[in-house]
């Protein structure tokens, strides 16, 4: 296991240098005056730490954006390799100090909507599949197709106007109301906070539940057709038992290897949700300096994605051996 | 009521019943058995799916909504919609004319201005006194006479004077002495060297005295430099100075009042003060009437015909003078006012033509540069009065001039026609810019009610009346045949001063209609540039599922091709298809959307090309998912026998493969590509949302959410964004239910 994990590392590693050359050529392929009217831009911006020809000669010498594409491209990936990213254009920070400013804000985002995605798709799945062809089992086929098929945008703008606009339960956007926030106490604020995160996870619960949903009920139904249940039901064994005991278990193998997977991309950050409804997470901080082309970040959160997908589809081969112990890893 | 037997009923259904068996098979026969083809089955499979059914009939009408339904609707994507609305702004004002007008009579009199400026005021203390005649002595040494025509016409005249005498308490004035020249210019008698000497040796500070022939005289320091004035004490009477007049005159010079004209001898004499107590008198020329001075403001009876000052200036000549009076006009009123008609109308459609033209060019920054030049010379034809055409034709014609016999202090002119022309009024309507082109109808209404408000002393007043209407640029509106539209407006009038009123007229302009609410003629509204909603839906479906399938087909493409290599051919192929799919695989989809999104909003990408560069980057993002599904497919197929046999029939590859293997893998593209289209739809219109897809002249779905996303119209304008969103959440359900549908009526054992 542990020589098939390094094998796998360094076919990851292979991956991503060419994941992220073709992310560099896209940077590289940006006009350069745009690059350099943007530099200016930021940099005319209060708060501004550096001058735009500071910001440039830093990305010509981190970025090697001066030189040709292949060889501009290694000069980024050493500096990459010794973890140095620059300083981002659009926050005025180093990357890694936006990234380490940020990212608990998504972590907590998708932690939440990840349990609860967990608590009631898999259930709502299980008891589709159990009563296949019935209304339950309609219902949750119609309402998981729903959710996928719902754009986020639309999901959020719905909720802003019912919860938001109508009923005014919450704000439209932000993390903190910045009216009281400073008079609250600690719990206060963190009441306050919380209070703004209902939309955004509810908003994500709704997008990502579908997909579990049916995935659960297909291998329920899967496992409730094969043999082995039918054994079981035919020597009796209480449908309670054959169901949780049996079935579910063997159910668990996918969905074990499914949520292993998407464990790592808990800290990739929701970047519509996030910009919708203005939380100060990584998923935000990306959109906002992909679309004023702040190369130094954009490149960071890329390879920071990239570098997650790597880890989550060998995160998910690993979990899957390890929870059935027939699949060999070779 | 029927009667109903059952039994009978049920007799004749068994015979009919018996009668089929016979003509139909018995139990052992093949034909029983009904084959179906695949397809078939699996269409049978398929409409067994009530949520498959619901789907294609969403589809269905989705395709027929948004291919067809633009055909048959009115309005195109971006077609702006207009509507009238009133606008308010000053309108005109209302003047009782207090100040007098001048108008040259003679042009060849060179007059003192300072003289003519007075005028005003000294038409003022006239009235107070109630004099008809005033004269006055200007510094140019003329006199100037002004006299009261009749009511509201002055005339102001000039005389050339010659001092007669002067008498009274004041001082005469001998001569003036020049320093400079050392000389006297005497006044009256020439007194001699002896006295010129005498007064160059006294004549020194700002006054004095010397004594030259035992009379006393006086100087004073003059205007000019170095220059006295010599006075004498005044001899009892009249000083002439020239022949000596009789007793008579001087009676007269005596009786009358300064400023006032007395006749002596045939001649006419005036009196002035130059002090206190000293007079003047002076013959007096014939006067030349030079001015006249007026409060009429003059309208015409065809509305916007310009007078020249000339006709005003006869007409206000003859007002008192009476009788007929010969004046310039205009050759052919009625040809002139076509020609400003249409020349406002041609600047009208113009403007039409420049604003539809670029509508097609879909360049809306372009379009307000280049609707500014027709909006001059839509301003130049509508100069109204202040202008006269420098080529119009003007011919003589007899006009006679008397009071109108419906308003009081009116005077009307018609001309030798008999036709009224224009008339005389002292109650001035203009508009805000001061230009005549009102109706005279409209400005007898608006009189109407200020001489009602002047009487009652009221602050405002409403009327509602016929005003033109006006186009998007605030130019009169004329329809084909170069006539003024009218519409009923408000006017309000405010009393401003004593005898002044403004004018507050709601005037319908043609507006953008923006947000209209829903309505018969637009029936999800109008939104924020005036384009109407239901179009915007039709079109924005259509670019949503052509994009959709587009990129479907381009993905699909790659995705065969790219996996029936790998699949067919194994070894290093499938190695090297199989590493690209790990590294698009790996490629974050929605950030390098945003990316490529923003870098086209950085190079300023035409909206169409866009289109074409965002369909090319989404199907090349999404091709790998297909190429393992099919590689997947053709390696299991590969095995299989028939497959041995294409090989052993000696097929060459590329039938092999396109013909024994793509056609297996049919079914799986085909829910794949199905399900692809709803996701693909999805993913266009979250671009489009963001702004970073679809640009503004195209209308798409995400695109017209977007637009109305804001918190303030969230809640206002949900009609226009909940109908889109639920048409995309349909759209791609539908998308959804069929691709689910499909799989399971092609391969109804197989894991969901």
């Amino acid at each position: 296991m542990l020589k098939y994990s390094i094998k796998r590392l360094l076919y990851s590693a292979i991956i991503l240098v060419f994941v992220m050359l073709i992310i560099y050529t896209l940077m590289y392929v940006m006009p350069g005056n745009y690059v350099e009217q943007k530099a200016y831009e930021l940099a005319s911006k209060p708060g501004a730490t550096k001058s735009a020809a500071e910001w440039l000669a830093d990305l010509k010498k981190q970025y090697g954006m001066d030189q040709g594409l292949i060889k501009g491209y290694f000069t980024w990936l050493r500096s990459a390799v010794r973890f140095e990213f620059g300083d981002s254009w659009k926050w005025q920070k180093a990357c890694t100090q936006v990234f380490t400013d940020r990212i608990w804000y998504s972590f907590i985002l998708n932690v939440i909507t990840m349990i609860l995605e967990i608590i009631i798709a898999i259930p709502l799945g299980i008891h589709a599949a159990r009563k296949q062809y019935s209304f339950s089992d309609y219902f949750t086929t119609v309402f998981s197709m729903v959710c996928i098929s719902m754009p986020t945008f639309f999901i959020a703008t719905v909720l802003k106007l019912v919860f938001a606009v109508k009923l005014k339960w919450f704000d439209l956007t932000g993390m903190i109301d910045p009216r009281i926030h400073d008079s609250l106490s600690d719990f206060g604020k963190f009441l306050d906070v919380a209070k703004h995160y209902v939309l955004p996870v509810i908003t994500i619960t709704i997008i990502s539940i579908g997909g579990l949903m049916r995935y659960t009920r297909t291998n329920m139904l899967e496992v409730l057709s094969s043999d082995y249940i039918r054994t079981a039901r035919a020597k009796g064994v209480p449908e309670r038992k054959v169901i949780y005991s049996h079935a579910f278990r063997n159910t668990l193998i996918p969905l074990i290897t499914i949520l292993g997977g998407s464990l790592v991309s808990l800290f990739s950050g929701a970047i519509i949700t996030e910009q919708l409804f203005g939380l100060t997470g990584i998923g935000q901080a990306s959109y906002q300096s992909m679309v004023v082309g702040d190369i130094p970040f954009t490149m960071f959160y890329l390879m920071f994605i990239s570098v997650l997908t790597l880890v989550g589809n060998l995160v998910a081969d690993l979990c899957y051996a390890a929870a059935d112990p027939r699949v060999r890893l070779s | 009521m029927a009667s109903y037997n059952l039994n009978e009923i049920l007799k004749k259904r068994a015979l009919s019943q018996k009668g089929q068996e016979k003509k139909e098979m018995d139990l052992g026969d093949t034909a029983r058995v009904k084959v179906l083809s695949p397809m078939q089955q699996v269409f049978k499979r398929f409409i067994r799916n009530r949520l498959a059914i619901f789907g294609t009939c969403t589809l269905l009408f989705m395709f027929v909504f948004s291919f067809i339904g633009p055909i048959f609707y009115k309005y195109s994507q971006s077609e702006t919609m207009y509507k009238y609305e009133g606008v308010v702004s000053p309108y005109s004002f209302v003047q009782l004319r207090k100040e007098y007008t001048g108008y040259t009579l003679d042009p060849e009199v060179t007059y003192n201005r300072t003289a003519v400026n007075k005028t005003n005021s000294n038409i003022n203390t006239m009235e107070k006194a109630g004099q008809t005649t005033y004269a006055f002595l200007a510094s140019d040494g003329k006199l100037y006479i002004l006299n009261k025509e009749g009511e509201s016409i002055y005339s102001l005249a000039q005389a050339d004077l010659k001092k007669t005498a002067s008498f009274g308490e004041g001082l005469v004035l001998v001569g003036t002495y020049d320093g400079i020249g050392k000389t006297v210019k005497f006044e009256r008698e020439d007194l001699g060297a002896e006295f010129v000497a005498l007064a160059a040796e006294n004549c020194k500070g700002n006054s004095g005295e010397f004594v030259f022939e035992d009379v006393t005289y006086t100087f004073t320091k003059g205007s000019a430099k170095k220059s006295y004035n010599i006075y004498t004490e005044p001899s009892e009477g009249f000083n002439y100075y020239g022949a000596a007049l009789d007793e008579g005159f001087e009676n007269a010079a005596t009786a009358a009042a300064v400023g006032e004209m007395f006749e002596y001898g045939g001649k006419q004499y005036v009196v002035t003060s130059p002090d206190e107590g000293s007079f003047e008198a002076y013959a007096v020329s014939d006067p030349v009437r030079f001015m006249l001075y007026t409060k009429f403001g003059f309208d015409t009876y065809a509305t916007g015909l310009p007078l020249t000052d000339s006709f005003k200036v006869q007409a206000l000549n003859a007002v008192y003078g009476g009788g007929p009076f010969q004046a310039e006009r205009l050759a052919d009123t009625e040809a002139y006012l076509e020609e400003v008609a249409e020349a406002a109308v041609e600047a009208q459609n113009e403007h039409e033509d420049v604003a539809v033209g670029m509508e097609e060019e879909t360049a809306p920054v372009q379009t307000e540069a280049a609707t500014e030049a027709p909006a001059e010379t839509g301003e130049a034809a509508e100069g109204g009065e202040a202008e006269i055409p420098a080529d119009s034709d003007f011919v003589t014609d007899t006009f006679t001039i008397t009071p109108s016999e419906e308003h009081e202090g009116v005077f009307v002119i018609t001309s030798s026609t008999g036709e009224k022309y224009a008339e005389l009024n002292t109650l001035v309507v203009r508009r805000n810019n001061g230009d005549d082109t009102m109706d005279l109808d409209l400005k007898y209404a608006i009189r109407g009610v200020v001489e009602k408000m002047m009487a009652d002393f009221s602050q405002t007043e409403t009327l509602t009346y016929q005003i033109p209407m006006q186009t998007e640029d605030g130019k009169n509106k004329y329809d084909e045949d170069g006539n003024l539209e009218y519409a009923d407006s408000e006017i309000t009038i405010t009393r401003r001063n004593d005898g002044e009123y403004n004018v507050q007229a709601s005037q319908q302009r043609l507006l953008i209609d923006k947000f209209a609410d829903p309505s018969a003629a637009h029936v999800l509204g109008t939104d924020g540039d005036g384009f109407d909603v239901l179009a915007r839906i039709m079109y924005g479906g259509r670019i949503s599922l052509m994009v959709g399938f587009v990129v479907v087909i381009l993905e699909t493409f790659l995705g065969v091709i790219m996996g029936g290599l790998a699949g067919f051919f194994g070894g290093w192929v499938d190695n090297l298809v199989m590493r690209l799919v790990d590294i698009f695989y790996c490629l974050p989809f929605m950030p390098i959307m945003i990316i490529i999104g923003a870098l086209m909003d950085a190079m300023r990408m035409d909206v169409r090309i866009r289109l074409f560069v965002m369909m090319a980057a989404l199907g090349v993002m999404g091709w790998a998912g297909i190429a393992r599904l099919v590689r997947g497919q053709i390696l299991s197929l590969r095995e299989q026998e028939f497959m041995v046999a294409a090989e052993a029939t000696g097929l060459p590859i590329s039938r092999r493969i396109f013909r024994h293997l793509v056609p297996n893998v049919m079914p799986q593209l085909i829910v794949s590509a199905t399900m692809g289209l709803g996701s693909t739809i999805l993913t266009e219109s979250t671009l489009s949302f963001l702004g970073l897809g679809v640009k503004h002249p195209l209308a798409t779905w995400g695109t017209m959410i977007n637009s109305v996303s804001s918190a303030a119209a969230m809640e206002q304008y949900a009609y226009i964004w909940i109908p889109v969103g639920l048409l995309i959440c349909f759209t791609v359900i539908a998308f959804n239910f069929v691709g689910d549908g499909l799989r399971d009526a092609f391969d109804p054992k197989g894991k969901r």
